[in-house]
């Protein structure tokens, strides 16, 4: 009996790991086969491994440049969108004060405007600040985009943290700063490093306003590189899953190195009251 | 209290470092910018070399099946007459969905850039109705001998509220491809033409279906362009009234008893001859059952051909099984495309050297040069196809003979439609081919949604 649980335990979780884990062999073991060993057999082993859908995916799209600028312009708006969430949302939730509901149900609303709405909006106000086709311009949106669900994730969290903390350390004489910074924010990186990865995740698909709010190479961003292997009546799939295995790595690192925290942060309040 | 200060210089240095990093984001983009969006720069007309620089969108990029040709072309215009002045400032936009999002943007912002490449969908009306696109009339009269290389169909088709808009560059024309050995497998002898009727075709389909071969490639997805062929042959081969439905710009009523029988028979052919991921299926994985010789037959146009020879697609050999022949009842779409515009960005100089760089894109040695490179079927009538291509390329010289066997010609709903109809067409035939919806409830979307434009 025993052992037929652990058997069926251990099904359970090969199932699963080779859910999460087979696309990307996939897409991996694709990215040497030929076209028409992908045309022909989806599941086919390739008939040699060598490197010349990578060299091809090169060839097709600045590959290389635009992630470069994914790099910069995903982790810029990380950045920006954890520094202002982690302060608003441990505001949000700890204290009350005026306009409060105002604040989020302003928050709240901007997560129902569909992008294609303020697009033309966007566009002409970059042109006029001058920061259309800039990184900086794409950093500002994937950043205000990024910060309503940021926010709801963070106020959450925050509200898991006990409050007696906070009154321990101004009772030992800490300041509103010193407590934030050293009581709150360690016990919040969980939740910091989910909305990282959340934010990072989105922006790093994002193609939208990639497309829009650009019209060069130096701030397009890997989504609009993968386009370059998707023509007319003329796709090359196995450039694009080269593409899609050299673009799709830093996901999965980030992931990988980050995974102990996120994994607590899911879990985190699931046990309390 | 040291380490303290120290903390917070440390986070002084890095907050620093982070507003410079991301100020620099701007302004050294800003100077190195080499594609601003097409009118951003407006001003940037004449450069100090004297050239006058235009900007152009070019959804002809990557694997896009006209890439070749088009660098060719840029390339080779700026070293003639009219164009070693010009220089061209490009914004690359690979695929023409993601072109089209882009165009109709910068048409609402009035940013268009100098030369409007018509991207599959047809957006002449669109822009030409905002006023963000030069009248080329003019230039037209004044140049007879461009005007006559175009017939009245394709001009009109490029016409808005009597004012010439777009150039047209190809004509687009569909038809059949079979694959002769599974027809032979099945025993049954292709059509030299076409068949007959479309109850011929079907007992055609029945006869490989028997052999155990999937008789016709289908679609839903993205546009639903293989249904969408399949659809408009059967409207435009349905007699004087389903040729005409099928001829007419923005159709808003789609409930007429021709489309209702064909939206009647495209429910049977999903039922019966296609393959089980047509549904839900695009036209991508649709040829590689072609190539794949796992259906029979698929219709398109002739830009379809090089891809037989591609190795890379088809497998060696491939390009001597296929076979051509029209739709039953020796029927062919033919329509005219939407043409390339020019931006009416207000400076004299810039539109005439777009309108050079039209002029030279559809000389006859360039429409000639496309059907080598590319397919696309030369706009003009009456030119002379050079015999070297008919003996490099026998399909190709069948399809420009087969043209002029068609009986009946009719446009597709891509070209004609209202592009919120084409999309409800898309997202509609799913609900048909389950059966979810009758060929009736599926033509009454069709009408509603025109309808939505005409409020």
């Amino acid at each position: 009996m025993k052992n037929a649980s652990r058997i069926l335990k251990y099904l359970f979780m090969a199932f699963f790991t080779f859910i999460a884990v087979g696309p990307i062999v996939w897409a991996f073991i694709s990215s040497f086969k030929t076209y028409a060993e992908i045309n022909s057999s989806a599941l086919s082993w390739p008939s040699s491994f060598q490197l010349d859908n990578y060299k091809a995916a090169f060839q097709y799209a600045p590959i290389a440049k635009y992630f470069v600028n994914s790099i910069i312009i995903v982790g810029c708006s990380v950045l920006v969108t954890v520094a202002l969430v982690a302060m608003c949302a441990y505001i949000v939730s700890r204290f009350e004060f005026k306009m409060k509901t105002l604040i989020i149900l302003f928050i709240s609303a901007s997560l129902m405007l569909p992008a294609q709405a303020i697009s033309q909006p966007l566009f002409m106000i970059f042109q006029k600040l001058g920061i259309f086709d800039t990184k900086l311009g794409l950093i500002i949106v994937y950043s205000a985009m990024g910060i309503p669900m940021s926010f709801f994730v963070m106020v959450s969290y925050y509200k898991t943290i006990s409050t007696a903390l906070e009154e321990s350390a101004y009772i030992d004489g800490a300041t509103f700063l010193q407590t934030f910074f050293r009581i709150i924010l360690p016990l919040a990186k969980p939740g910091l490093v989910t909305i990282a990865l959340l934010q990072f995740i989105n922006t790093w698909n994002e193609f939208y306003f990639a497309l829009m709010l650009t019209s060069g190479d130096t701030a397009r961003t890997v989504p609009i590189a993968l386009n370059y292997y998707m023509g007319t009546f003329a796709n090359n799939y196995s450039a694009l899953f080269a593409a899609v295995v050299m673009t799709v790595l830093p996901t999965i690192v980030v992931f990988i190195v980050l995974q102990r925290q996120v994994m607590e942060s899911l879990t985190a309040g699931a046990v309390k009251g | 209290m040291r380490k303290r200060s120290v903390k917070r210089l440390f986070a002084a240095v890095l907050a620093g470092a982070m507003v410079m990093g991301m100020a620099a984001c701007s302004s050294s983009e800003t100077g190195e910018k080499d594609s601003g969006s097409s009118g951003s720069d407006g001003s940037a007309q004449t450069e100090d070399s004297g050239k006058v620089v235009l900007n152009v969108i070019n959804y002809h990029v990557g694997t896009d099946y006209a890439a070749e040709y088009y660098s060719y072309l840029f390339e080779e215009f700026q070293k003639t007459e009219e164009g070693k002045n010009v220089e061209f400032n490009f914004e690359e936009i690979p695929t023409t969905d993601a072109y089209n999002q882009k165009i109709k943007l910068l048409i609402s912002s009035g940013d268009l850039p100098d030369i409007v490449f018509n991207g599959g969908n047809n957006i002449t009306e669109l822009a030409a109705k905002s006023g963000k696109v030069a009248d080329l009339t003019q230039y037209f009269e004044e140049d007879p001998e461009w005007k006559g290389l175009f017939d009245d169909t394709s001009l009109e088709f490029n016409t808005v509220d009597g004012k010439i808009y777009g150039v047209p560059v190809s004509k687009e024309i569909s038809y059949i491809y079979y694959n002769k050995e599974l027809f032979q497998k099945a025993g049954i002898e292709a059509p030299e033409i076409a068949y007959e009727t479309w109850d011929d075709f079907f007992k055609a389909c029945d006869a490989l279906k028997k052999e155990g071969i999937t008789p016709v490639g289908m679609d839903t997805a993205d546009m639903g362009w293989l249904t969408n062929l399949w659809m408009s042959a059967l409207i435009g081969t349905n007699g004087e009234a389903g040729s005409e439905w099928m001829n007419t710009m923005y159709p808003d009523d789609f409930n007429t008893p021709e489309v209702e029988e064909a939206a009647k028979t495209i429910q049977t052919m999903f039922k019966e001859y296609t393959t089980d991921d047509a549904v839900g299926g695009k036209y991508d994985p649709m040829a590689t059952h072609f190539f794949n010789e796992e259906i029979a037959m698929i219709p398109n146009g002739p830009w379809m051909i090089p891809d037989f020879s591609q190795t890379e697609k088809a497998p060696e050999g491939f390009y001597d099984k296929v076979g051509i022949m029209l739709m039953p009842g020796k029927g062919m779409e033919m329509v005219p495309t939407p043409g390339d515009m020019v931006g009416a960005s207000g400076d004299e100089e810039k539109i005439k050297a777009a309108v050079a760089f039209l002029k030279f894109e559809t000389s006859p040695e360039n429409q000639i040069k496309a059907l080598e490179m590319t397919g696309l079927q030369p706009v003009s009538n009456d030119l002379e196809i050079p015999g070297e291509l008919t003996e490099s390329d026998p399909l190709m010289a069948e399809v420009l003979k087969i043209q002029n066997e068609a009986a009946v010609t009719y446009g597709q709903n891509q070209a004609y439609w209202y592009q919120n109809t084409i999309d409800t067409f898309s997202t509609e035939l799913p609900e048909l081919a389950y059966g979810n919806i009758t060929p009736e409830e599926f033509c009454k979307k069709l009408t509603e949604s025109a309808a939505k434009n005409q409020e």
